[in-house]
């Protein structure tokens, strides 16, 4: 049984390969640019705005709420990061249910990066939010000797972010090809669907608690005694 | 293997990619729409504040002007009425004195009218009187009468003096009746008394009526009835009518 999309290695030219993940992304990729594209054809500015573009406004103000609320601050330079990651596992966990798609986000490689992508981006808001400094003495407050346990506790939550993602999407798909050998046709369908259900909370999840290690660098710095910044 | 390293960075490219695309081409544009919307918004309900502090402050300003109207009629009502009252006040001063004066005058002329008919009504009871006496006398007087006139001037012109006269004058004796012998003599020596040289010339003139005109110069002495209810008249008038009613 194959466990990641990674190992169907479609082309390969030295340490580059070409594999179902990177197939796949690329296919999600290509679906939520072509889904941008018909989106944003006929926006309008005025007042008279059509139905379409009332539910996406109402889709993005809803993030935007969603990202205030967790980080406390100015949720738009979050919304491209943050919506593109809930977008890409969404799509990607919803299209588990097509049958011959591998989401990519059964990959450990895919959940790595998007996690790295995260552990890049944390600091990353909070240096261009406070400055380099204060956000590294922030790793040595209240004392030098709680910098282990913050960088450990950086790279685990990482680590458990990535892993999170990795396992249910595996487990749902692993289950549910388990199931469809064993079990009548009914009882997988069920399954695909709360695999579906389970994908669509995942990426929630994930975006969410993006958001929440974003806002977290913040409240680190607000407890170090600097008036907030989040505004 | 679980991971292939290539695959995690190859991943990692195609998200920060399709972060850079849907923020390019998905969330840019909504987020634009949807900011550019707000700010019309704004900018509408902005105006429309300031729209309405306008017309308030129009609305107060208008208020403030109608409350000076208000107050600048009332005052010039205040005036007006003022000045109407003063007016009022004035034309009725005026019309009560223009009333007075015409009422005093009218009474100064009523006045004027009753003494003037006082006057000419005593002066006409005094004429009539000195009229009917006159001819009372006239129709009794007789010789008698005549030469107790002439009697009276020559006692008179015996009394009389020409002190004053420069020269001796010419005498004119005028009576009204013929004089006899002794009655002209009687005048002449009485004459002669005075000091004058000529004889003095004698003239009848019936209009003179009963009486004697003795003209020494320019002194003229007059004993007649003529003379005597001349003075009776003027008297007479002087007495009922005070301030010169006898000068007629």
């Amino acid at each position: 049984m194959r466990i990641s999309p990674d190992a169907v290695v479609l082309w390969q030219w030295g340490f580059a390969q070409l594999n179902l993940t990177i197939l796949f992304t690329w296919l999600v990729m290509a679906l939520l640019l072509l889904f941008a594209f018909i989106a944003t054809r006929r926006l309008r500015s005025d007042e008279h705005l059509d139905h379409w573009q009332n539910l996406l406004e109402a889709i993005v103000e809803g993030m935007l709420t969603q990202i205030r609320e967790i980080t406390q601050a100015e949720p738009e330079p979050f919304l491209p990061f943050l919506g593109s990651l809930f977008l890409f596992i969404v799509v990607a966990n919803v299209l588990s249910v097509v049958p011959g798609f591998e989401p990519p986000t059964g990959s450990l490689s895919t959940t790595a990066a998007l996690a790295a992508c995260v552990f890049v981006a944390v600091p990353g808001y909070g240096i261009a939010r406070i400055g380099l400094t204060d956000y590294l003495r922030n790793y040595i407050r209240p004392s030098p000797l709680m910098l282990p346990f913050t960088v450990i506790g950086e790279l685990s939550r990482i680590l458990a972010l990535a892993m999170r993602l990795f396992g249910n999407v595996m487990s749902g798909t692993m289950i549910a090809a388990v199931l469809l050998a064993v079990t009548p046709l009914l009882f997988p369908v069920v399954m695909q669907l709360l695999g579906l259900l389970t994908g669509v909370v995942q990426a929630y999840i994930f975006a969410v608690l993006a958001a929440v290690y974003i806002g977290a660098g913040f409240e680190i710095q607000d407890r170090s005694g600097r008036p907030e910044t989040t505004t | 293997m679980l991971i292939d390293w290539f695959t995690v960075g190859a991943q990692a490219l195609n998200f920060l990619i399709l972060v850079y695309l849907l923020k390019r081409f998905l969330y840019g544009p909504i987020v634009k729409a949807m900011r550019e919307r707000k700010e019309r918004i704004e900018d509408s309900l902005a105006q429309a504040r300031a729209e309405r502090a306008a017309a308030e402050s129009l609305s107060r300003r208008l208020e403030d002007d109608r409350a000076a109207l208000d107050a600048a009629r009332e005052a010039l009502l205040a005036e007006a009425r003022r000045e109407v009252e003063q007016y009022r006040l004035e034309a009725r001063d005026k019309a009560r004195g223009e009333v007075e004066e015409l009422r005093r005058a009218w009474e100064k002329h009523l006045a004027d009218e009753q003494a003037a008919f006082e006057r000419e009504f005593q002066t006409l009871v005094v004429d009539a009187a000195v009229d009917l006496s006159r001819r009372a006398v006239a129709e009794l007087s007789g010789e008698r009468f005549e030469s107790a006139l002439v009697e009276t001037a020559v006692k008179k012109l015996r009394t009389y003096s020409l002190e004053d006269h420069p020269a001796a004058p010419e005498a004119v004796v005028r009576t009204g009746f013929a004089l006899g012998p002794e009655q002209k003599a009687a005048l002449a020596e009485a004459l002669a008394g005075l000091g004058l040289e000529d004889e003095p010339l004698f003239q009848v003139d019936p209009a003179l009526g009963p009486g004697v005109v003795v003209r020494l110069g320019d002194h003229r002495l007059e004993w007649s009835f003529a003379r005597y209810f001349t003075e009776l008249r003027e008297t007479s008038l002087n007495a009922l009518i005070p301030g010169g009613g006898g000068r007629q």
